[in-house]
Formats: C-alpha cells, sequence, structure tokens
C-alpha cells in the first residue's frame, strides 16, 4: 500500500499541465468545460436576465389571476388508485382552484376502477374515465385531452403531489411569452431518504432537472417536459393532434410542440414531488426505456429536425444536437476515452482511475454546494447529501453511462423500444411499422 | 239446474239463497247492503265478474272489525278473470253459478265449525286485533303457514292474508310491526322468504330502478363506443371517427380508415352523454324512483327489509282459539285501569253489596269510532300515550274508588258510584266533549267520532245482562 502512494505520488509529481489535459481531457473538456464552467456562466446569466425581467413576471401573474383561465388536469395511468387520493388532496391544496381533474384508468387490474368512481361520486374529480382494454399511456392520456374543457391542459402523474403554487407557477410562463406552447414543471424526489439509489436520484434530479433545465430553459433548446409535470396550451395540443405512442411519449410531445413553432419553457418554481425508484434494478428499467427513446424518437422519427429543408430550425437543431452529442456520442467517446488509457497509458491506468474520481468527486462537491445558490427550493437539508457525493461518480459515471450504452445499443440494433411491454403490443405493432 | 239441488234451494230476488240449510248472499256491485246486513248469513257470493269491485268488496270483508263477518266464508262466483294470488288468499273459493253450491259446502261447514271452536275472538289493543284476526282466518282455514304473496297493488310488494287488507297501501309498513310483535310473544316463526326494499321517504315498494346521469339524474342520455386506433394513439367517442359520406371510420388524428377491428382499432369502454346537462360519463348512478311520492332514492338509503312466511306455533294456536292473552297484558300497563274479567267481578260483588245498603250507582261506557284510523294515523306507540292521557283525564271527573276497564280498544266501560243518573250522565257528557276536543287538537285531519251511554245499576239484574245491554252494538 506504501508504495502504491508513493507511485502515486509520483504520477502526480509528474502531471504538467500538459500531461493532465493529455490524460484527463474527458474530464477537463466534457465534464468541466461542459457541466461546471458553462453551466455556471449560464446560470447566472439566467438569474441576470430572470432579475431584469423581473415586472414582466409580475404582469404576467396579475394578468394571469385576472383572467383566472380554466384549466383541466389530466392524470393517466394504470394501477394507479392507491395514489389518486393523495393527489386530489394536495391539488385541493392549490392556490389556484379553477380546474377541472380528470382521471384516466388504463385497463387497471388493482382497485383503481372502484376508488376512482367513488371519488368522482364524492365529487373529488371532475370526471373518471375508464378503459376496460388498456391501450397505453398516449392513448389514455388521449382520452383525457378529449374531454378536456380547460384553456390550459396539465399533465400529471399520479405519484405526485405538488407546491401549494405549484399549478399558478407552471402556468405563468404561458402569460409571459404569448409564442409559450408548452411548459414543464421542477421535478423533485420525495422518496430520496428511502434507499441509496432514491438519494442518489435526488441529486442527480438536482443536477439535471433543477439546474440543467433552468439553462436549457434559457437557451431555448429545452427538450424534455416531465410526464410528471407538464403544462401545454390546449390550442397548441389540438393542432398536434395530442400524444403518439411512447415510451418517450413525454420527450416525443415536447418535440412536436417545439417543430409546431412553439417554445417550451421551465419552471422552476414550479415543483412536483415524485416517488423514484427504490432499487437498481427498477431504475436501470427506467433509464432503459427513457435512454432508448432518445435513439427512437430524435434520431429516427424526429430525424427532419435535422434537414434543412424539411423540419429545421436552428433551437430544435441545437436542442437535439447537444441531446444527441451528450447522451448518445459521447457516450461512445467514454469507451474510446477508456482505450485510449489502456493503449496509451497502461502503466499508469490505476492512477488515472483514481484521479478521475477524485476530480469528480471535487467536481461534483463543487458544483452541488455553488449550484445550490441558484436552487429556491430545496425538498430536503443539503448537509443529508454531502456524504453521497463521492458515490455519484460511480452512480453517474459507470452506472447510468453503462445502462445508456446498452439502450442505445438495444434500440440501434434490434429497435427495442417497441418490445417494450410498458406500451401495448397491440399499438407498438403498428408504431414499428410506420416507423413511429 | 240439476232437479236435486232445484228441490231444496231457494233464491229470491235480491240475491238471498237458501240450501241445504245455510243462507248464502250474492253481492252484486249494485246490491246496496251495508256489511252490517250482511252479518247474519252463512256465506257471502261476491259477483265477481268485475274484479274490480270483486278485489275491494273482499278486502273490505276481510278488514271489518267483527270476527262474524271476517272469518265468514266467502267465495266468488262468475269470476271473470283470476284475481291473483293475494286477493286468492282471501277468498275461501271460487263458483262459476249457484248449481256449484253443492261442491262448497264441506268446505263452509269446516271453517263454521273451526270458528265455532274460537273461544275469544275479542283484543284489548289495536295491534293485538290484527294479530287475532291473522291467526283466526288462518286457523278456520286450517292453515299452518302464512306465506307472503307477491302484490302489485302492495304498498310493500307483498301481502299477507288477513293482515294487510287492513291498512291503506300507504301505511303497510305497519304490517312488519305487527308481525314482529307476534314472532316476538312466540305466536308465530319466522322464516326468510325474501328481501325487498322501500323509498326512504315514504315506504312505499313501488320503486323504478332507473340509470340516471350522475350529475343531473336524468335518464335521458345517449352512449357511444369509445374506439382507439392503434397506429397515432387517439382516442375518441365514435362519432369523432364517422363521416357524413359513407360507413367507414376515419382517424381525424392521422387521417387512416379504421379496418379491422382488434387490429388497427379497439373499442375500450363506452361513454354516457346526458341529453339534459350534456354531461359526459362512463358509469350511470343507479336511482330508484318512488311511484308513490316520486322522491328519487339513492340505492344505499333505499330501507331494506327481510320478507318472512310464517308458521303458526301451538302457542299460537292455543292464543286463537282462546284469545290473545298479551293484549290484555297491556291494557294492565296503563295505569288507573283494571283488566276486564276483574272489572266484571269487582261489579259483580258491587251489586251484591248495593242489593244490601243500597245506593246510586251506575255503568257507562265510551265508544271511540274509527280505531284503525287513528293508528293508522299517529301509530300504535302514540296510541298508548294518548290512552294513558285520556284515561288521565277521566280519572279526574271520577271518585277514586270507581273503575275503569278496555273491554276492547275501542270500547271503554266505567262505574260512576254514588251519584244520580242525571248528575252521572252530565258527567259523562261532559267527559265525552274533553275527550272530543283532546283528539281533535292532537290529530290533524282525524274525524272523532264518540258515542256514549249510561245506565244505572239494576240490583235485580245480572252484571252479564247490564254489560250487554249497555255495549249493544258497539261490543
Amino acid at each position: 500500500m506504501e508504495k502504491f502512494f508513493d507511485e502515486y505520488l509520483n504520477f502526480i509529481v509528474w502531471l504538467t499541465p500538459n500531461r493532465f489535459l493529455r490524460i484527463f481531457w474527458f474530464f477537463v473538456i466534457f465534464e468541466l468545460c461542459r457541466y461546471v464552467i458553462l453551466d455556471f456562466f449560464l446560470l447566472s446569466l439566467s438569474r441576470i436576465t430572470r432579475y431584469l425581467n423581473r415586472h414582466k413576471y409580475e404582469e404576467a401573474r396579475e394578468r394571469f389571476l385576472f383572467e383566472q383561465p380554466f384549466v383541466s388536469v389530466i392524470i393517466p395511468g394504470k394501477n394507479e388508485g392507491k395514489h389518486i387520493f393523495k393527489l386530489v388532496k394536495s391539488l385541493q391544496a392549490q392556490t389556484y382552484k379553477n380546474f377541472e381533474t380528470i382521471v384516466v384508468d388504463d385497463g387497471s387490474d388493482d382497485d383503481t376502477p372502484i376508488i376512482g368512481r367513488s371519488m368522482q361520486r364524492a365529487g373529488l374529480i371532475s370526471m373518471f374515465l375508464r378503459n376496460d382494454l388498456r391501450g397505453g399511456k398516449a392513448s389514455a392520456a388521449n382520452l383525457a385531452l378529449r374531454f378536456a374543457k380547460g384553456k390550459y391542459i396539465v399533465h400529471l402523474d399520479a405519484d405526485c403531489s405538488f407546491d401549494y403554487d405549484a399549478i399558478e407557477q407552471i402556468l405563468l410562463p404561458f402569460y409571459m411569452d404569448d409564442r409559450v406552447g408548452a411548459v414543464g414543471g421542477n421535478v423533485m424526489v420525495r422518496n430520496y431518504k428511502e434507499s441509496l439509489v432514491t438519494t442518489l436520484q435526488a441529486l442527480e434530479y438536482y443536477d439535471t432537472i433543477s439546474v440543467g433545465r433552468v439553462i436549457s430553459s434559457y437557451l431555448g433548446i429545452y427538450r424534455v417536459i416531465s410526464g410528471a409535470f407538464g403544462a401545454f396550451r390546449s390550442d397548441v395540443m389540438d393542432k398536434i393532434k395530442g400524444w403518439d405512442i411512447g415510451p418517450g411519449l413525454d420527450g416525443d410531445i415536447t418535440v412536436k410542440v417545439r417543430k409546431a413553432g412553439y417554445s417550451v419553457k421551465f419552471a422552476q418554481k414550479a415543483v412536483c414531488l415524485t416517488s423514484a425508484p427504490n432499487t437498481f434494478r427498477k431504475l436501470a428499467k427506467q433509464r432503459m426505456r427513457w435512454d432508448k427513446s432518445l435513439v427512437r424518437f430524435r434520431m429516427r422519427k424526429h430525424k427532419d429536425v435535422f434537414y434543412p429543408n424539411q423540419a429545421f430550425n436552428w433551437s430544435n437543431f441545437l436542442s437535439f444536437f447537444e441531446n444527441i452529442l451528450y447522451g448518445f456520442v459521447l457516450n461512445f467517446k467514454w469507451i474510446f476515452y477508456l482505450i485510449d488509457m489502456l493503449y496509451n497509458h497502461f502503466s499508469q491506468v490505476q492512477f488515472i482511475i483514481l484521479t478521475n474520481f477524485v476530480l469528480y468527486v471535487l467536481m461534483n462537491y463543487f458544483k452541488f454546494l455553488v449550484f445550490s445558490l441558484f436552487r429556491e427550493r430545496k425538498n430536503a437539508p443539503i448537509s443529508y447529501f454531502l456524504i453521497y457525493i463521492p458515490c455519484m461518480v460511480i452512480y453517474f459515471g459507470y452506472f447510468l453511462r453503462l445502462v445508456r450504452l446498452f439502450a442505445h445499443t438495444k434500440e440501434l440494433l434490434f429497435k427495442a423500444s417497441y418490445d417494450d411491454p410498458w406500451n401495448p403490443l397491440k399499438t407498438s405493432k403498428h408504431a414499428k411499422e410506420m416507423g413511429l | 239446474m240439476d232437479s236435486k239441488i232445484e228441490n231444496i234451494m231457494h233464491q229470491d230476488s235480491n240475491g238471498e239463497i237458501t240450501y241445504n240449510g245455510h243462507t248464502f248472499y250474492i253481492l252484486y256491485p249494485n246490491s246496496g247492503k251495508s256489511i252490517e246486513e250482511l252479518l247474519g248469513y252463512t256465506a257471502i257470493l261476491i259477483h265477481a265478474v268485475h274484479s274490480a269491485f270483486a278485489s275491494f268488496t273482499i278486502q273490505r270483508l276481510r278488514s271489518y272489525k267483527d270476527a262474524k263477518m271476517y272469518l265468514k266464508p266467502i267465495y266468488f262466483i262468475n269470476p271473470s278473470i283470476d284475481s291473483g294470488g293475494y286477493i286468492n288468499s282471501l277468498i275461501d273459493g271460487s263458483i262459476f253459478n249457484v248449481n256449484q253450491l253443492n261442491s262448497i259446502i264441506p268446505n263452509i261447514e269446516e271453517i263454521l265449525i273451526r270458528t265455532h271452536q274460537l273461544k275469544n275472538t275479542e283484543s284489548a289493543t289495536y295491534e293485538a286485533s290484527i294479530i287475532t284476526k291473522f291467526l283466526t282466518l288462518a286457523y278456520t282455514r286450517g292453515r299452518k303457514q302464512v306465506d307472503p304473496i307477491p302484490y302489485q297493488f302492495s304498498g310493500i310488494n307483498y301481502s299477507y292474508a288477513g293482515i294487510s287488507c287492513n291498512f291503506e297501501h300507504s301505511e303497510e309498513q305497519k304490517v312488519f310491526s305487527i308481525l314482529d310483535k307476534a314472532e316476538k310473544d312466540g305466536l308465530i316463526q319466522g322464516e326468510f322468504y325474501d328481501k325487498t326494499h322501500y323509498c326512504n321517504k315514504c315506504n312505499h315498494g313501488a320503486l323504478n330502478y332507473r340509470s340516471v346521469c350522475p350529475k343531473c339524474s336524468s335518464s335521458d342520455s345517449l352512449t357511444q363506443d369509445i374506439v382507439h386506433h392503434f397506429p397515432c394513439g387517439n382516442v375518441g367517442p365514435i362519432s369523432d371517427f364517422q363521416n357524413e359520406f359513407d360507413d367507414n371510420l376515419n382517424c381525424p388524428k392521422c387521417n387512416k380508415v379504421l379496418r379491422h377491428i382488434g387490429v388497427d382499432y379497439d373499442k375500450p369502454s363506452v361513454l354516457h352523454i346526458c341529453r339534459k346537462c350534456d354531461h359526459k360519463f362512463q358509469d350511470f348512478d343507479v336511482k330508484a324512483k318512488c311511484l308513490n311520492c316520486e322522491f328519487d332514492n339513492e340505492l344505499e338509503e333505499l330501507i331494506e327489509k327481510s320478507i318472512k312466511r310464517y308458521t303458526i306455533t301451538n302457542k299460537g294456536e292455543n292464543a286463537t282459539v282462546f284469545g290473545y292473552l298479551p293484549a290484555n297484558r297491556e291494557i294492565e300497563e296503563i295505569p288507573g285501569t283494571i283488566r276486564y274479567s276483574l272489572f266484571s267481578n269487582l261489579v259483580s260483588l258491587e251489586i251484591e253489596r248495593v242489593r244490601v245498603v243500597g245506593s246510586k250507582n251506575n255503568l257507562a261506557m265510551i265508544y271511540l269510532h274509527n280505531t284503525t284510523e287513528l293508528v293508522t294515523k299517529i301509530g300504535e306507540d302514540r296510541r298508548r300515550v294518548l290512552t294513558k292521557e285520556v284515561v288521565n283525564i277521566i280519572k279526574k271527573f271520577l271518585r277514586p274508588y270507581d273503575l275503569i276497564t278496555y273491554k276492547n280498544p275501542s270500547l271503554m266501560v266505567l262505574t260512576l258510584y254514588d251519584i244520580s243518573i242525571e248528575n252521572a250522565s252530565l258527567l259523562l257528557e261532559e267527559i265525552v266533549d274533553l275527550l272530543k276536543k283532546l283528539l281533535t287538537d292532537n290529530i290533524k285531519g282525524y274525524n272523532v267520532l264518540i258515542d256514549s251511554r249510561i245506565q244505572p245499576i239494576d240490583i235485580h239484574t245480572t252484571y252479564k245482562t247490564q254489560i250487554s245491554e249497555l255495549t249493544v252494538g258497539f261490543d
């Protein structure tokens, strides 16, 4: 062990700036520059812009409160009956009251129909619709959309709960800019204390949602409105004719809104708490689904975004480019980096791995602490997460990357998303045939 | 006509028939006879060509207060249609013409023999009188078991021979409390037969179960299939997919023709659209509209009752023959009154005493008509309370040693000792006026009709004779 540390010390001393850059180019270019320096710069800019536009925000709020638009809250899902009562209580506590609640049961085989019907009878929800035959989440959402009467549609997942002003906050961006067609809410992990995997997801959500989406929204390249909490203009939904077949319909509908010529915003103050998967197995399954959809929707269904003679526009192009670059290309680049190190610095690999780990840990601490200054709403104390931050290197750097790699490969080679039982085969079969 | 029958049958133009030592009366719709005038006949033949008249008449006769009438053998003659189970349970049979009288004679004689076996058909309370009627009617017809009979005109959907006919349909719920009491007293034993539901507002059993809009309760709605188009995930009512030109279904989202159910589309559910309020829903509410009061009942609010078939117990049979004793026990419970048997003994002794020492004693009776209506209006519990009040009021006019008894729920007998007949008459008048006022003030819409009589106690005549003279026509 002593020998290892002596050698490691020698390795550190040996690292001149040039050698550091040569060996840790991946970290410096793709992590430090992109996720720390650029994010910090953009976050600061977005905050300054927000400060300068504060009067616009107040005016928008006044207009919104004066108009009191009727809103349809739609909750499609299967076997979600056990969550509905808690969700409805959370909605009843909202500052904004002028909304209807439409729950769609997509062929549940538990007590959801009984719960839904009794809640409708008790006047706790406006409409309960049930399809005896499961059609998939898109069909359930479309059924709710068909009977929604609101000017805005708020799409929720049943296992979520909301801050008291979440509905109001998610609708305000519509009143700040007429071009806004859809708004995404700020999703946080409610069960962050349940297990290590939920804690790590809570940290991930802080980074990718609470911070990452502020930046992408600021740049106009915000690309996924979470299905857990998103708001849409009814007229825009009529135009794009609702949701298409999933999985990955959240990202798909966001692209459809963007392609229809509307901008998509992130509402940081519209906070929604959701239950994250509590085991690595469940998480891997969920992420496989999400990651496959990147290939399916961005690289296949909506590839016209890249063709200047088709649905090209710069913000859509950049949104896709950034997503594909970081979510897909660099995922493979990470393998090249590994090969590079094994081939060129094989004798130092153990020190490189250790140094990479230390660098990532330091970066994560820095990001977490500094970016916390930009987060207005925290659902857990910062101190709780500090001891878990080193684990994020494994979680982000290895676990999620491996899952992503596996998912992308499967989707690229086998179009595996069409076989995902998350969506009924009867619809996936047609989507596959039509290349949707 | 059979020559044998012709020889012994005599039929006059008024509908009276004498046959084989029995007298019959054929009751036509326009016969104009009062029930009291029918008491003397052995049996009644209701001319049943008009079924409504026949049904009404048999129920009226069986609900009459006097056992001489309600136990009387009654037959339909020349019935045009079968009147149904319940009405048939009230009659003793049917014949098509008088030539068939011979066939019912054994049945009549059997009923008469059984009726003569009854030692006491009097009761001291209204409830007891109905129970007695129920038991005696079954006994004299040789029935050990009384079944509930579904009856479309019944307020509780089922009718019981001997009981239900005593109530207006809207008041038939009282049948249950009376049967419960008889069961509690061990006279009958109930066995589950069916379950039925009644209006929460008026207790009536005629209910129209309807599927209604959960919002406005209208039953006028349009039902549409929900269609799910697989390729594009579009879902909506089938009208969204229909067009004006042909029968094809076209998807409004992707413009494709829906070709094959189960392959490229399905119908996962249905949707109902209320024609009154345009509310869209998938699950009807089911409500029960009362055909009596039109109240729309929620199903969970309906009154649920078990309908039982009853078997008369040995105790019940004894009570049938020897009289229903619990009724007397109830009278004892009214403070200030004594049992009729004790009253008879004490007055008999008083007659003996007056014969020796001499005194001006009187015997009076107060008869309240429409007791059935009274109970119907205020219920048995309130009637008991009212009876106690009545007794208390009367006691205030009497001397402490005067006696009061109830011979039956309508007939009160009392003594007025040591007072001249003139003064006693005035006192009785005053009591009756006060009673009329009490009842009129307390029971809205009740037609108070009270008869009273008074006579001095005659030391040369037995108590039995004197009481018969006093209560003649009211007992």
